[in-house]
């Protein structure tokens, strides 16, 4: 048990789902899997996780809303990734002006995911 | 005024009938109902449309106003029949294509066996209601008489399958060889009378019999006799056989199937031509047909170039055999005449008139050679020749492409040139001239020697470069895990499953902002395993979904999808089995 940190993976492609919740399993991460935007959303008023990576198009409630959910209304500043196949420059700049800490364009590589992950949950750690 | 009077009298008549109940009617005072409104409805038409039709008996006229109805019904469903059909037909005969074993192979042979004949009768049904609508088109058009018949006699000697049936023909020498007239209707005249004397011939003898009736020095007038010696039809049922529906007795269709529409659309066919039929019968001694019908006497030095005459020798079998061809024409006739020609021969053949289906063949199978029909219903032959011929696989822009065409002048010979056709063939072909075409363009024809082995590597690149899925990049990513590899390619099955449900559905819906969701989201896995012909589709599909988007085109897509699924299918469980065994 290297780390317990909590993982919360929005995502409603399965087959990307299934993979990067296999890899941040075996990397000692604790999955909660959403598929939808309503699903995350109502997670998150239960609990925050130590970082949400996220798909930006979700059925009922996009990515970008959820950044913003989380930073405006949760007032979070828990770290979160998005992935998008829509990597447009437009994309990749609103998703950070909205306070997005990392952005991957699909296909994305688990492993680099991973890495990324773990980077970002160092920051948070040293931050503290 | 009086119009009105009228009028007004029918709409009350129109609101008691709404209080009436049919079932107090005794079935002739039904009878005295209808004939005084037909009577009624005859004299109200004659008034409108003046006395020119007031010969036709009014039993036939009252049968010609149910069919029109009638046929348009069938119209209608025999097309939305026949569509799905080609579809079963279609993956059928990829099916067959796929490693089955022997019982497998025994269903899919009955599947396809059955499906054939359900699209023969849906063919029939709609050529049956073409007819009594009066929508049948007629071609004028140069044939040769001789090459008509033996093929019309090559193709129902196949039909002759676990019986002794002895088939011969005799056609007047004298007759002209290039007549005028519509050979395609001819021919299915012929096929349809000839093939129902086979039909109900155990052992025995049919024979056909052309000579001339009249002849002028511009026009002639054939007679057709068939003659067989089978079961017969009884005196009291032959007057009504040419009737739609009717077949010789109730047992008949229980034992011979069919829709008892043949003798019908014979009939209509003859008839139209401007000809006459007649049919003698004695039960237990047999049938015999005739039918006369008039033609143009064609120009007799017409064929520009007369091919080379190739003997059916043995050589020219052997170096034919094994070919792939791929053939795209429409008429149902040609498309088996041409299959039991190249299996004869011992050619794989895949023949269809859909250029997406054809596209896919030739993308999947190291086809030699192209028969190309110029006229076709859903693209013309010389567009589909455009797609082959600016396709991205090297291999296939050069695969040789011969026309075939009932009418080649010089105008179609350009035209050909220009679109990259090889060479041509005129309809009606001896299997002799089919048979010289490929002997010559087996090996690709106009290539220089060099290229030539070019085509064969690139063919063998396609095989080994161009792998329809890569799971290596996937598997990579599993860390190691086939288990969850096996876990991805289930979850990916069912979500192509759930693609195309979707898809299918929001293209019906004309819901584009669905189908484009649907695409996107079934993108990222397609290209996980690197199925990039899968690829390539789903993004023409995304790009298709535009604020005016072409339906017909998204369909059109939807079924490559699918049909190229079926293989990469194939290719995953293949890919996975070969990862597994390492």
């Amino acid at each position: 048990m290297k780390n317990q940190s909590s993982v919360l993976l929005a995502e409603d492609d399965e087959l990307l789902a299934t993979l990067i919740k296999h890899r941040l399993e075996k990397g000692g991460y604790q999955v909660i899997l959403n598929r939808d935007g309503k699903e995350v959303k109502e997670h998150l008023n239960m609990s925050i996780p130590d970082i949400i990576i996220c798909d930006i198009m979700m059925p009922y409630f996009s990515g970008m809303e959820l950044i913003d959910f989380v930073r405006n209304e949760l007032n979070s500043n828990v770290p979160i990734i998005i992935i998008s196949s829509a990597g447009n420059e437009e994309n990749v700049l609103n998703a950070f002006e909205l306070g997005a800490n990392d952005f991957l364009s699909k296909p994305i590589s688990p492993s680099e995911l991973l890495v990324r992950v773990a980077k970002e949950l160092n920051k948070t750690k040293r931050a503290d | 005024m009086k119009t009105n009077n009228l009028l007004s009298l029918l709409k009350r008549m129109e609101s008691t009938l709404g209080e009436f109940s049919f079932d107090e009617l005794t079935s002739q005072e039904a009878t005295y109902l209808k004939d005084s409104f037909q009577s009624f409805k005859n004299d109200l038409q004659n008034k409108v449309n003046g006395h020119e039709s007031i010969q036709v008996d009014v039993s036939e006229r009252a049968e010609s106003n149910e069919p029109n109805f009638e046929s348009n019904l069938i119209a209608n469903v025999s097309h939305e029949i026949r569509t799905p059909l080609n579809g079963i037909i279609g993956f059928t005969d990829l099916l067959k294509e796929s490693q089955l074993n022997t019982e497998q192979l025994l269903n899919v042979n009955a599947i396809q066996k059955a499906s054939n004949t359900l699209l023969e009768l849906v063919n029939e049904l709609l050529e049956y209601s073409k007819l009594a609508s009066g929508k049948e088109q007629f071609q004028e058009i140069d044939f040769n008489i001789f090459s008509l018949t033996n093929d019309v006699i090559f193709l129902c000697n196949t039909l002759i399958v676990d019986k002794k049936v002895n088939l011969t023909s005799a056609i007047k020498k004298e007759i002209p060889k290039f007549l005028i007239g519509d050979p395609s209707k001819l021919t299915q005249v012929l096929l349809n009378t000839i093939g129902n004397a086979i039909k109900f011939v155990d052992d025995g003898e049919v024979s056909l019999n052309i000579s001339i009736a009249k002849q002028s020095s511009d026009n002639i007038r054939l007679q057709f006799e068939i003659q067989d010696n089978g079961i017969g039809i009884s005196q009291d049922k032959i007057n009504q056989i040419f009737n739609p529906y009717v077949q010789g007795d109730a047992d008949t269709s229980a034992r011979y199937g069919g829709t008892g529409l043949g003798l019908n659309i014979v009939q209509q066919i003859v008839k139209n031509l401007g000809g006459t039929i007649c049919i003698q019968s004695k039960l237990g001694i047999g049938t015999t047909v005739q039918f006369e019908m008039p033609f143009s006497i064609g120009n007799q030095n017409l064929q520009p170039i007369v091919p080379k005459k190739t003997k059916v020798n043995s050589s020219a079998l052997e170096s034919v055999s094994g070919l792939n061809i791929l053939v795209f024409e429409d008429n149902e006739l040609n498309k088996q005449l041409m299959q039991k020609r190249l299996d004869i021969w011992n050619c794989n053949m895949h023949i269809t008139e859909k250029p997406e289906f054809g596209i896919n063949v030739l993308e999947n199978h190291a086809i030699d050679l192209i028969l190309m029909d110029l006229r076709m219903p859903i693209m013309s032959g010389f567009e589909i020749t455009k797609l082959i011929r600016t396709h991205n696989s090297l291999r296939i822009r050069q695969i040789p492409i011969i026309a075939v065409t009932a009418d080649y002048t010089i105008q179609d010979q350009e035209k050909c040139n220009s679109f990259g056709i090889n060479d041509y063939l005129l309809k009606p072909f001896s299997p002799e001239e089919l048979l010289a075409k490929m002997v010559v363009y087996k090996n690709g024809y106009n290539m220089p020697k060099e290229n030539k082995n070019n085509t064969q590597i690139s063919k063998q690149n396609l095989i080994t470069t161009d792998k329809p899925v890569d799971l290596t990049i996937l598997y990579d990513q599993c860390d190691g895990s086939l288990e969850l590899l096996k876990n991805l390619i289930s979850i990916l099955k069912n979500n192509v499953i759930e693609f195309k449900s979707k898809a299918k559905a929001s293209i019906h819906d004309k819901d584009i902002a669905a189908l484009a969701f649907s695409a996107h989201k079934i993108k990222g896995g397609v290209a996980m395993i690197q199925a990039n012909i899968l690829l390539k589709t789903i993004v023409e599909i995304q790009n298709g979904c535009t604020e005016s988007p072409d339906f017909k085109h998204l369909e059109f897509l939807l079924s490559r999808f699918n049909i190229d699924y079926i293989d990469i299918e194939k290719a995953i469980d293949m890919a996975f089995d070969k990862l597994n065994s390492n």
